[in-house]
């Protein structure tokens, strides 16, 4: 990095433009006395647009973060893996990092480094996100490694390789060696005709059978910039950013998506089991049943009913299974949503020598009160302050505000509709959790993993 | 007057282009129970969040007692002189806090936030948990069978699980050797008085508080009422002698590791990977060669996917998918090692790749085109950790802890003061290969035949480290 020791005339115009961006605080926060039920209302402000290729763009300005959060967000994950290449939407974004036409492997992540810039990318069952934290000056260069491997990423027989050794390391650690982790057992046995039924990961012999055909094809299929949206955040100027992106992107051509549709789940008709014996110290288990799409309405009420069987220490499931029962370490209950199906789970760990049985009846009954019981106003109130706080907390990075954003915009085709998530679960009243404990949570949608130590 | 105008604005100059805002300071005060407050206003989001950093740590355990520290400190919600278990947790979830508590081998760590108008409320409850916790015999028993339960299912989390034991084979002997958790054994042992009497050793003076978000007008007063029932601790004397008074000194003499075998295979049946540390003792956190240490392992193995390790060990040979190294700097001790996991076939291979890549390193050192992509990485990485308000008051208020009255302005001063010749320096005394003690975490009879030429290798039960 060059410092810029002499005083020009330009950095006195750039000195004042930072302090003018400094100015307007981000969130808004309620004064004590204007407000009976305070609450909290995000309003960020954002330029929005989208390139005739159909790159949408997000641009959020942030003068107080230290660094630039820049995150492209591919409507591309593990649900597109074609049959049999289970995993290649993973494989990809590790391909991702190798070779471009103008950058050969070493130099690419060694160039990276030297500007201070970090790297990371992730891939979901719905998306695949590739995120940088940038010094300011650096934001040019980014842009411009974005765009060339949005298309000129080179793909060959080594690399290809490579990475599906690699991949294979990341699937023990994560899977094989990690023997208390069930997520792929679960999405089997939940889901039988959806796409979410494969790992994002991949099965072993889907990830060695994949070439470098299936590659080019999945790359020139759902890499092009009307299948992405491209978030920035952080100390940026506006104008600026827009005349980069405009060089770097505005060129690029869009690609004929293929057709979005999804096979759908089949509707589940008989509670199922499954039992695994594996080495691990002590035994556990999740429940899960089935629920709707992130953009359902229920969504919000689903999230808070999950918080109040089992969110916290004071919900109903850690008082019956830890607190009272005394046979968990644990007891957790969540709602999971993906872009066309989602899950309500629940799991715990067991202490020793306990049964599963016991622990599973216990938790199936919570689940009976919750569906026939009144719900107090008080465990509502106190869901809706906890997601809230989780809200707040979510903000506090530029790197927090742009997943925010790109999530909204990915998902619901607006950002804006981050804004109103507060209000969405303000909204939820207690009839609304009764509903959907009563459509949601019916014993024959129940899927039950069982995990026994091993003898 | 003139030239220190210049070069003020000089320096906002500079931090501007490297992107480093000058920090603001915190304010502090001194209750008059002795307990350090900082304050740090953030009022960009409506929250508002507690830290207290207390000297209670896992060294202070008796013998046979290792975990008595940890239990204490998270028997701490189980119930006040008022308020049952179930009350004080409830009160805390009304809230939305999240409370954390964590024993660490330095001190204890325990905050709590909350959305800003509840911020009386908070303080209240927080204050009473501090000042009038219980310690009842049956929630002392639930946090001890907790904490049993989690200390059996470690090894299913192997990473977790090798780093107990690498810290217990490494540090022999020494207080930091135990894991804070304690052991299942040290952990029966405990009993409810034991932990009432430890908790008399949790004082205001010697504690530290933070205060971050959004701070009302009357913060000193209301922090006087939440913690008025809490007294202790050593006053320091003040007066003109006490500058010369002798401060307690780190040991930046390295342990004597001699008995410690130089390969540990830790045996449990059925593991499908290897789950590898190497490493030895290494500086303290407040150590004059930390920082050029930390810019020298960026280049070795901190420095994600570039580094010398994960260029050789990942990027070159596919052996894995995640290689580091890592200085953890404590206040009496440190440990320098590299972590990977790898497929049971390759368990030698990549740890002879990574002892040569150490050897390369002792010997060639790092390039200054090295060490300036390390410093603008490493500055990143302060930036980053630096972010949140919280986490910006909370490192201030660890190093003041151990010492050291650093902000990120004074660690990117250090930062761009390091030279070549420091980094080539600290290279050559501390990357010592012939320093490397190895523990694998594996199946045994699988990776066996890989070290049938090592002699110095000792092959132990997983249990032994429960």
């Amino acid at each position: 990095m060059k410092i810029q020791a002499t005083i020009t005339k330009t950095l006195w115009i750039f000195l004042i433009a930072c302090c003018m961006m400094s100015l307007p605080a981000c969130a808004k926060n309620p004064k004590k006395k204007e407000m009976k039920t305070p609450t909290f209302k995000l309003d960020l402000k954002v330029e929005k647009y989208q390139m005739p290729n159909g790159l949408r763009v997000l641009l959020h300005a942030d003068p107080k973060a230290p660094l630039i959060n820049y995150q492209t967000w591919y409507r591309v994950g593990g649900k597109d893996d074609p049959k049999g290449q289970s995993g290649i939407a993973h494989l990809f974004e590790h391909l991702m990092f190798r070779e471009t036409k103008k950058r050969k492997g070493k130099d690419f992540l060694q160039d990276i480094q030297s500007r201070g810039i970090y790297l990371n990318a992730y891939t979901s069952h719905d998306h695949t996100v590739y995120y940088f934290n940038l010094p300011k000056k650096e934001l040019e260069y980014i842009a411009e490694l974005e765009a060339e491997r949005m298309v000129d990423l080179v793909l060959n027989e080594t690399n290809l390789k490579l990475e599906q050794d690699i991949v294979k390391e990341e699937r023990m650690m994560r899977y094989e060696n990690s023997p208390q982790n069930i997520y792929i057992d679960l999405f089997e046995t939940i889901f039988k005709t959806s796409n979410y039924r494969s790992p994002v990961i991949g099965y072993k012999k889907d990830i060695n059978a994949i070439s470098i055909k299936n590659c080019l094809d999945f790359y020139n299929t759902f890499y092009s910039p009307n299948n992405a949206v491209l978030v920035i955040a952080g100390p940026i100027h506006i104008e600026k950013t827009k005349k980069i992106l405009e060089k770097y992107y505005g060129h690029l051509k869009p690609a004929k998506l293929p057709d979005r549709s999804y096979p759908e789940e089949v509707k589940q008709t008989k509670a199922r089991a499954k039992d695994l014996h594996r080495p691990v110290q002590t035994a556990s288990f999740t429940l899960a049943y089935p629920l709707p799409k992130a953009s359902s309405k229920e969504s919000y009420a689903l999230e808070l009913l999950s918080f109040i069987l089992g969110g916290g220490e004071s919900s109903r499931l850690y008082r019956s299974l830890v607190e009272k029962n005394a046979v968990a370490v644990s007891a957790h209950a969540s709602s999971y949503f993906l872009e066309t199906e989602g899950i309500f789970y629940i799991s715990s760990d067991l202490h020793p020598q306990k049964s599963i049985k016991t622990a599973e009846n216990l938790a199936l009954k919570e689940i009976q009160k919750i569906i026939s019981e009144p719900i107090t106003q008080e465990e509502l109130d106190l869901a809706k302050t906890n997601i809230v706080k989780a809200h707040v907390d979510s903000l506090k990075t530029a790197e927090g505000k742009a997943s925010l954003l790109a999530y909204h915009e990915t998902v619901f085709y607006d950002y804006a509709h981050s804004f109103q998530e507060v209000d969405r679960y303000n909204n939820v009243q207690l009839a609304d959790l009764k509903k959907v404990a009563q459509v949601y949570l019916k014993p024959y949608q129940q899927n039950l993993i069982r995990l026994y130590p091993k003898k | 007057m003139n030239n220190l105008l210049h070069y003020s604005l000089l320096a906002f100059i500079m931090a501007l282009c490297l992107n480093i805002q000058a920090e603001e300071k915190p304010k502090t005060m001194t209750l008059s129970n002795g307990l350090k407050v900082y304050l740090l206003e953030d009022s960009s989001l409506p929250y508002i969040h507690f830290e207290l950093i207390t000297p209670l740590n896992s060294t202070k355990d008796p013998k046979s007692k290792e975990g008595l520290s940890s239990l204490m400190a998270h028997s701490l919600v189980r119930g006040t002189q008022n308020k049952s278990a179930q009350e004080v947790i409830k009160e805390l979830e009304k809230l939305g806090t999240n409370l954390s508590v964590l024993a660490t081998r330095d001190y204890t760590l325990i905050s709590v936030d909350t959305l800003s108008w509840n911020d009386e409320k908070l303080l209240n409850i927080f204050g009473e948990i501090i000042t009038q916790a219980r310690f009842a015999e049956k929630e002392v028993e639930f946090i001890k069978k907790q904490t049993l339960s989690s200390i059996e299912k470690l090894p299913e989390s192997a990473s977790a699980f090798t780093n107990r034991v690498f810290y217990k084979i490494i540090f022999q002997g020494h207080p930091y050797a135990h894991s804070p958790l304690g052991s299942k054994k040290s952990l029966q042992s405990i009993t409810a008085e034991e932990t009432t009497k430890h908790y008399k050793m949790l004082v205001p003076r010697g504690s530290l508080l933070g205060v971050t978000g959004n701070i009302p007008a009357d913060i000193r007063q209301k922090l006087e009422d939440a913690f008025k029932n809490w007294t202790g601790g050593v006053v320091e004397k003040k007066g003109f002698f006490s500058w010369f008074r002798k401060k307690p000194k780190a040991t930046e003499e390295p342990l004597q590791q001699k008995d410690i075998p130089q390969y540990t295979i830790v045996h449990k049946p059925g593991q499908v990977q290897s789950n590898i540390r190497m490493g030895y003792v290494s500086i303290p956190r407040t150590s004059k060669d930390y920082m050029a240490f930390q810019i020298a392992n960026v280049v070795f193995g901190a420095g994600a996917l570039n580094s010398h390790l994960g260029l050789e060990v990942r990027e070159k040979h596919g052996l894995t998918y995640h290689i580091r190294s890592t200085l953890q700097s404590y206040i009496k001790q440190g440990l320098f090692y590299i972590v990977t996991p790898t497929r049971l076939a390759v368990t030698r291979e990549a740890i002879d790749r990574s002892l040569d890549i150490v050897e390369k390193f002792h010997k060639n050192g790092i390039t200054q085109e090295e060490l300036d992509s390390a410093k603008n990485y490493y500055r990143m990485q302060l930036l980053k950790s630096y972010e949140k308000a919280e986490n910006r008051l909370s490192r201030r208020m660890i190093l003041n802890y151990m010492g050291l009255d650093y902000d990120l302005d004074d660690l990117d001063r250090n930062l761009r003061k390091l030279k070549l010749k420091d980094v080539q320096k600290v290279i050559k005394k501390y990357f010592l290969p012939e320093n490397m003690k190895i523990v694998i975490f594996s199946d045994h009879k699988e990776i066996q035949s890989q070290f049938k030429d090592i002699d110095n290798l000792k092959v132990e039960g997983f249990n032994k480290f429960l």
